[in-house]
């Protein structure tokens, strides 16, 4: 097919050991990624109900068209869907997504995707070259992978494929000492995902992660250590010279390599700076960058990856996850140890980022410590510290300590302690929604929050955050003026969100973020990621563009530059909107499946301290300039909305004309006749002979 | 482009040993500081203990690359390390109780061009207390290596005194 489609789906049931093959043509009106997942995970995991560790849970690992392709900011993305052991109190279906090589490779492979079934009785791991695919003994007796950190595993299994001594983080040596860039892209779990601590992250290539949902311990809940693919082949597409033409009109106006303009401060394009750089991977023990971040992209965020650096790859909160808890002056290394040790074991840096802050709470206020309430013997007066952190995360995989009960998710030990109320109301514990970390804000960019509280995790799409919060807030900081009237930006952005076109719905004042407006774009939002962010899979860090220091008005390449590509692989005429109509129809499948789980309308609620606490109560604590767009008085303005909190009635009230908007009854569950409009009719039935609609 | 040097203004006298020995002490949990680390991936508030911890949440802070392209090129980061400076010198002087550094950094906010900008004030402060700190270690008899990191056998010495 010459569409960017590999044509079929692995399957492989580690119970069985049976391997067979779906065919893509029957899942592709999803596009690819998040909602082929969807449906696929909706047709083989018979029953919904089931715990994350069930063997008959299914875990999909899923590409797209434009996967291995030249389109920049997707090539290298792989969405990973199961139902999750993290979330909490339930353990939803749900969904995290990495890049680097990994789903390239599995294309060059011929394949678009891989559901994983079963349980194997020893550990074992997947060996994929082209169109032969093993079931390898992963224990002692075999390959003895099991027990390895991801990094080692890697090692060992690019030596096992290749046969050859290349550093997994390298690409061999000269051209002469066999470099090459076909090498085994591999995925695997540490040893926090083979002891089932319920955020146990699927590692990549060092720096690249599937860290939310505890995807890590579904693997080794199904004594999987690793996945391998080796590919040989390429992928077809529709029209080479558009995606060529397409890739040049995006070099010419994205970003200008040759006229660095920073213009104002943190305003980049999207894609080019900011949050996700490179803060650890490279300029370390050897020294610069190596020219590799994820297949097909130039932005590099994993400029380590690829480097003998330490902690190769890893940028963003894999580096920084204990720096909440107070890190003492000269002990900057810890960082980067701890990220190589965080990585290898494979857990997720967001429950820890969210933990020690709360755990050395308790420990200073005498509720934690030897001989305490909550008796723990780790060395909380050297937080900070080589010696801390890795006693920290050693109990944790080792559910040894506090760890035994760590292990299972802050919510979880919280609940255990008793102390889930009480800290989860003070916002001690910064719980958000679903047992998952506080991260970008429900009180201020309410599309962020209240979109986590709709769905199953915390959404981590960084799009109107990066212009109307992060230009928007460092431009005070630096004395600089905003790069275009408030007026202006609302309209700049609200022209791309189609098919609405409405700039009031990026009204973020105190009414505005209850607001039918708000509504409408929450809506909009978690479409517009669900099919162009996860299913098409633009890399979260490479649009939405839409404010651009290098054109006209600061325009971005949003709504343009999402179609562009995409249907110059696939061939089709998709436009923006019919994306947002599809990833409108993945929403309403996830829900569908989110309510034979058992959901009802109070796991739509945010946790209580959003409700009650404008900042922290500490002596002294911080206020940050959180400039957003409002529109107050019949004007469009700037305004600091940092220090307010959320009203219980009026979240109620924008939930209940949320579920009508969207065409959902009461409580919340889409209706069978929203589900028949987008052609779910296998959803709406399975929902309505389980009598929940 | 590297940061512009730091010339702080103030002259602040060695404390005595007793007091210096009480600044460097950390405070309850009541009593700490929050700060918050500004990244465009997530807003991230630090709790804050010491003076100490001052300077290592100041660490992160690199907004003086803004401006340098080839910082933000290669590195493509921006982090700013906000405490807001009326807040950094309440807590300095009432839960720290080092009142002198406390008056040099709200009296230093009168030298700069325009106070409310974010980074030169920063830097500013990080340049105050670690000046500030360094006279605590001298004073206490603490070594402080050239490459910042202090040997585990002074942090312990400053634990039992």
């Amino acid at each position: 097919m010459a569409n960017g489609y590999a044509g079929k789906i692995l399957v492989v049931d580690l119970s069985t050991g049976e391997i067979s093959s779906l065919n893509t043509a029957d899942y592709a009106e999803y596009g690819g990624g998040h909602g082929m997942g969807s449906a696929v995970f909706f047709d083989l995991c018979k029953d919904k109900t089931i715990s994350a560790y069930d063997p008959a849970n299914v875990v999909t690992l899923m590409t797209g068209p434009i996967q291995g392709t030249l389109a920049p900011f997707g090539a290298g993305r792989c969405e990973v869907q199961g139902i999750g052991p993290q979330p909490w109190p339930i353990e939803w279906f749900t969904r995290s997504n990495f890049g680097g090589r990994f789903a390239g490779m599995m294309k060059f492979a011929g394949w678009d995707g891989l559901a994983i079934t079963g349980k194997a009785e020893n550990p074992v791991w997947i060996d994929v070259r082209d169109d032969e695919v093993t079931i390898r003994d992963a224990g002692e007796s075999g390959d003895a992978l099991w027990g390895l950190g991801t990094y080692d595993a890697e090692q060992k299994i690019y030596k096992l494929v290749s046969g050859s001594d290349t550093d997994w983080t390298m690409f061999g040596g000269s051209r002469d000492s066999g470099r090459s860039t076909l090498n085994p892209a591999v995925v695997s779990c540490g040893q926090a995902g083979e002891n089932l601590v319920r955020f146990a992250s699927l590692i990549h290539e060092g720096g690249g992660g599937a860290g939310q949902g505890g995807f890590g311990a579904v693997f080794g809940s199904k004594n999987l250590k690793a996945v391998s693919f080796m590919g040989t082949g390429d992928i077809e597409i529709a029209d080479p010279k558009a995606l060529m033409d397409a890739r040049a009109w995006w070099h010419a106006n994205y970003f200008n390599w040759d006229e660095y303009k920073p213009s104002l401060p943190g305003l980049h394009s999207y894609g080019e700076g900011g949050g996700a750089g490179n803060m650890v991977g490279g300029p370390l023990k050897t020294g610069g960058h190596r020219p590799i971040g994820c297949m097909g992209c130039t932005k590099l965020c994993h400029g380590g990856r690829g480097s003998s650096a330490e902690a190769p790859g890893s940028s963003c909160f894999d580096s920084w996850y204990q720096a909440q808890a107070g890190v003492k002056w000269g002990n900057p290394a810890a960082s980067v140890s701890n990220t190589d040790l965080l990585q290898q074991y494979g857990i997720n840096a967001w429950e820890g980022s969210m933990a020690l802050p709360w755990l050395v709470k308790l420990y200073r206020t005498d509720i934690l410590g030897p001989g305490k309430q909550i008796e723990s013997n780790l060395p909380f007066d050297a937080v900070g510290s080589d010696a801390f952190n890795k006693a920290f995360l050693d109990c944790i995989v080792n559910g040894t300590d506090i760890g035994a009960d760590l292990k299972e998710g802050c919510a979880r030990a919280a609940t255990k302690w008793g102390r889930y109320d009480i800290d989860v109301t003070s916002g001690d514990l910064a719980i958000a929604a679903h047992g998952y970390a506080h991260h970008y804000d429900a009180r201020t960019e309410s599309e962020w929050g209240f979109g986590t509280a709709l769905g199953d995790r915390d959404i981590n799409e960084h799009d109107i955050t990066w212009v109307l919060y992060w230009h928007t807030s460092m431009a005070p900081l630096y004395g600089q003026p905003q790069a275009l009237p408030a007026k202006e930006m609302a309209e700049m952005i609200g022209a791309t969100l189609l098919p609405y076109a409405d700039p009031m719905m990026v009204d973020f004042s105190d009414e505005g973020i209850y607001s039918d407006n708000m509504v409408k774009f929450v809506s909009w939002h978690r479409a517009y990621t669900r099919f162009w962010k996860q299913s098409a899979m633009y890399c979260d860090w490479g649009i939405t563009d839409w404010l651009n220091p290098w054109t006209e008005g600061y325009k971005g390449l949003t709504p343009e530059l999402e179609p562009k590509f995409y249907n110059a692989v696939t061939g089709n005429d998709t436009s923006f909107e019919k994306g947002i109509e599809i990833g409108t129809k993945i929403w309403n499948l996830d829900r569908a499946i989110w309510y034979l789980q058992g959901r009802t309308p109070a796991n739509d609620q945010l946790a209580e301290w959003q409700f009650r606490i404008g900042t922290p109560a500490a002596h002294s604590t911080y206020e940050i300039p959180y400039i957003m767009t409002v529109f107050e008085n019949g004007e469009w303005s700037y305004k600091n909305v940092w220090g307010r909190f959320l009203d219980h009635a009026k979240y109620d009230d924008f939930l209940a004309r949320y579920y009508k908007f969207e065409g959902w009854n009461d409580n919340g569950c889409p209706t069978g006749e929203t589900l028949k409009k987008y052609g779910l009719d296998k959803a709406a039935d399975e929902l309505a002979d389980a009598g929940i609609i | 482009m590297a940061a512009d040097e730091v010339i702080t203004r103030a002259v602040l006298a060695l404390p005595e040993e007793r007091e210096a020995r009480r600044y460097l002490q950390e405070c309850s949990f009541d009593d700490r500081l929050v700060g918050v680390i500004m990244k465009a991936s997530g807003t991230l508030p630090v709790d804050i203990y010491s003076i100490e911890q001052v300077l290592g949440f100041f660490a992160y802070d690199n907004s003086d690359v803004q401006g340098d392209p080839d910082a933000v090129i290669q590195g493509r980061r921006l982090d700013v390390a906000y405490l807001a400076p009326a807040r950094l010198s309440r807590w300095i002087r009432e839960i720290v109780g080092d009142a002198a550094l406390a008056d040099a950094i709200d009296a230093e906010a009168a030298w700069i061009e325009d106070p409310n900008i974010y980074p030169p004030r920063m830097r500013l402060m990080r340049e105050l207390v670690a000046t500030r700190v360094l006279q605590y270690y001298d004073v206490v008899g603490i070594r402080f290596a050239a490459d910042g990191v202090q040997a585990d056998d002074d942090a312990k010495l400053r634990k039992e005194q």
